[in-house]
């Protein structure tokens, strides 16, 4: 049964994807999806990013064995916070100065093709490496699940994610993201509630009798409270400005679904996050003794549901390698064929031109990751290290300063970038190799993060910020959104009243996400922390 | 009853999310959107039809 799930799942997936291809007109179309992206779907596609197999499998495992609260209660709750930095101060800043790729940002701030070249190869491999060793650590399980031979679980997921990222690009991508966050919501509101259930609030409280610890920050292999604070610090630094959350904006319909999003979007965050994590909780009362422990909520789908939502458990899990691992695959494709051959190279391309370069550069990152996949070379284990924890290095404090600062310069932003990306890999080889020893709950991170910074205000102080940007800081600054977004509607025949309904709308969707989180977590520590 | 200072530190911090969400968006309606606002719902409260902006006349809004 399991193996038709698989196809059925992937084949709905396929069908969708690719009967949205006829959507693309131009490149706008195929980057940004025409920038029609409605509340639902990006809504969508920015919870669907977010929740990975690592939420499912590798903190559900940690979940399971030591205690929901040893990540999620510092360490995802800087994700959570991440994500809204991402999409509200980030990802609205660079929409608003009419960015189409993160890359956008960087050769309008500074019109530097060096700073352009250093922060294309750290996004390349930074998404590369995080993607490609999701989609070898998922497959594997997922392979041995259905049954069937891993290579043949990564050409399936390469064929589909062809279709996804090379037929209907950003339109593909969104679309099959909205369709996964469904599954995903069902493991979140139906099937971990049901495990709960089982378990019983009684027995899940109980359990800090039988494994002491289980229900506090340090967990059952009493963790420090330093080690809960670093994960915060790396989490939220990661998440605040990776191009997958942030650029799950740019294809937003106007300023208003941005805002829904960062309170529905931010909102799921957590949700979908902590039932799973308490629903592996709740396995340990049911089915102590799962080895590996990462597969406590795959053994939950399997053996305490009914077989219709196992196959909605096992589509779920489908979901959150393949939705990460698309985003991630479009936007390497995007930054090879926009970034790189049309601006770096500086070609003029016409639009019908321009759409089938992105084509053939998605289908060539496709050939890649199965290629890699499959062979799984060592190196690709060293990368992973390192991908995911370099835009947190190499990239938030440029982007921030390029924000916020006047005297930011093309030389400060690649004096932090180089600095913060080398030093974040030598200490960590060196700590690797046990040649140096850090002070306690201190990492390679922070210190890359720290001198990475130090690099940028020194260089920024001493070289003088060229003409073009002051030029681009003035603009950035004057910059809002809202404006546009206004101009817009009051452009339109009845746009006014739009608009009067639109602001009304956002403020009545604030007030019931706040009900329903008070609800919703309310209720759940008057049942397990009282 | 047995009060477990660490789950209301799990469930505060969901909680925070949405609320820190909540506030900012606030703060952006309202320091951004709420002029305009406030001047499309006055004009619309004088009896006249069809309104200015929806005629789109002068779509450029109006910082305060």
């Amino acid at each position: 049964m399991t193996l038709w799930i698989f196809c059925l799942v992937l084949t709905a997936y396929v069908v969708v994807a690719a009967s949205l291809a006829r959507f693309i007109k131009n490149k706008d179309d195929f980057y940004v999806m025409g920038q029609q992206g409605s509340t639902l779907l990006i809504v969508g596609t920015l919870a669907a990013t977010f929740l990975s197999a690592v939420t499912l499998m590798g903190i559900a495992g940690i979940s399971y064995s030591e205690g929901p609260l040893v990540i999620g209660a510092l360490g995802s709750f800087g994700a959570w916070v991440g994500t809204l930095i991402a999409v509200v101060f980030i990802g609205r800043k660079l929409k608003a100065m009419g960015c189409r790729t993160m890359m956008d940002f960087f050769d309008n701030r500074f019109d530097n093709k060096w700073v352009s070249v250093v922060a294309l190869v750290l996004m390349v491999i930074g998404l590369l490496g995080y993607g490609i060793i999701q989609l070898i650590g998922a497959g594997l399980v997922l392979a041995e699940i259905i049954d069937i031979p891993f290579p043949v679980i990564i050409v399936a997921f390469t064929l589909a994610l062809l279709v996804f990222c090379s037929l209907s690009g950003m339109y593909g991508v969104v679309y099959t993201d909205t369709m996964m966050f469904f599954t995903m919501l069902a493991i979140a509101f139906l099937i971990a509630p049901m495990l709960i259930d089982d378990a019983g609030f009684e027995a899940m409280r109980g359990l800090s009798e039988k494994l002491p610890g289980f229900w506090t920050l340090g967990g059952a292999n009493d963790r420090p409270l330093g080690w809960s604070i670093s994960q915060f610090l790396v989490w939220i630094l990661f998440f605040a400005c990776t191009p997958a959350l942030v650029s799950r904006v740019f294809p937003a319909k106007n300023d208003f679904v941005i805002l829904k999003v960062a309170v529905i979007g931010v909102f799921f965050a957590p949700a979908m996050q902590l039932l799973v994590f308490l629903a592996a909780g709740a396995m340990q009362v049911l089915d102590p003794g799962i080895e590996p422990a990462d597969r406590a909520m795959v053994v939950g789908f399997m053996e305490h549901t009914n077989p219709a939502l196992a196959g909605v458990g096992l589509a779920g899990l489908m979901a959150s390698i393949m939705s990460t691992a698309s985003t991630l695959f479009v936007l390497t494709g995007f930054a090879l064929a926009r970034d790189l051959y049309e601006k770096l190279f500086d070609r003029q391309v016409s639009e019908r031109r321009g759409v089938m370069l992105g084509r053939i550069s998605q289908a060539l990152v496709a050939i890649v990751v199965c290629v890699v996949a499959i062979s799984r070379p060592a190196g690709i284990y060293w990368i992973s290290i390192y991908a995911g924890a370099i835009f947190a290095v190499a990239w938030l404090p440029t982007i921030v300063a390029a924000l916020k600062w006047r005297r930011m310069s093309a030389q400060a932003a690649l004096a932090c970038m180089l600095v913060g990306s080398i030093s974040f890999i030598v200490v960590g080889e060196l700590q690797r190799h046990g040649w140096i020893s850090l002070p306690a709950h201190i990492d390679n991170l922070m210190i890359a993060i720290v001198l990475g910074t130090l690099a940028l205000i020194v260089v920024g102080l001493w070289c003088r910020p060229s003409e073009h940007e002051v030029a681009s800081f003035d603009a950035l600054c004057a910059q809002r959104l809202s404006d546009s977004t206004m101009r817009d509607f009051l452009a339109r025949e009845g746009g006014a009243r739009q608009l009067v309904r639109e602001y009304r709308r956002v403020w009545g969707i604030m007030l019931l996400f706040v009900l329903i989180a008070l609800s919703l977590w309310g209720y759940l520590f008057v049942k397990l922390g009282l | 009853m047995n009060f477990n200072p660490h789950l209301l530190l799990l469930f505060g911090n969901a909680f925070l999310t949405t609320a820190l969400s909540v506030a900012i968006v606030a703060w952006i309606l309202i320091r951004e959107y709420r002029p305009t606002i406030k001047r499309l719902t006055r004009e619309n409260e004088v009896p006249r039809e069809p309104l200015q902006h929806d005629r789109g006349a002068d779509p450029v809004p109006h910082r305060e």
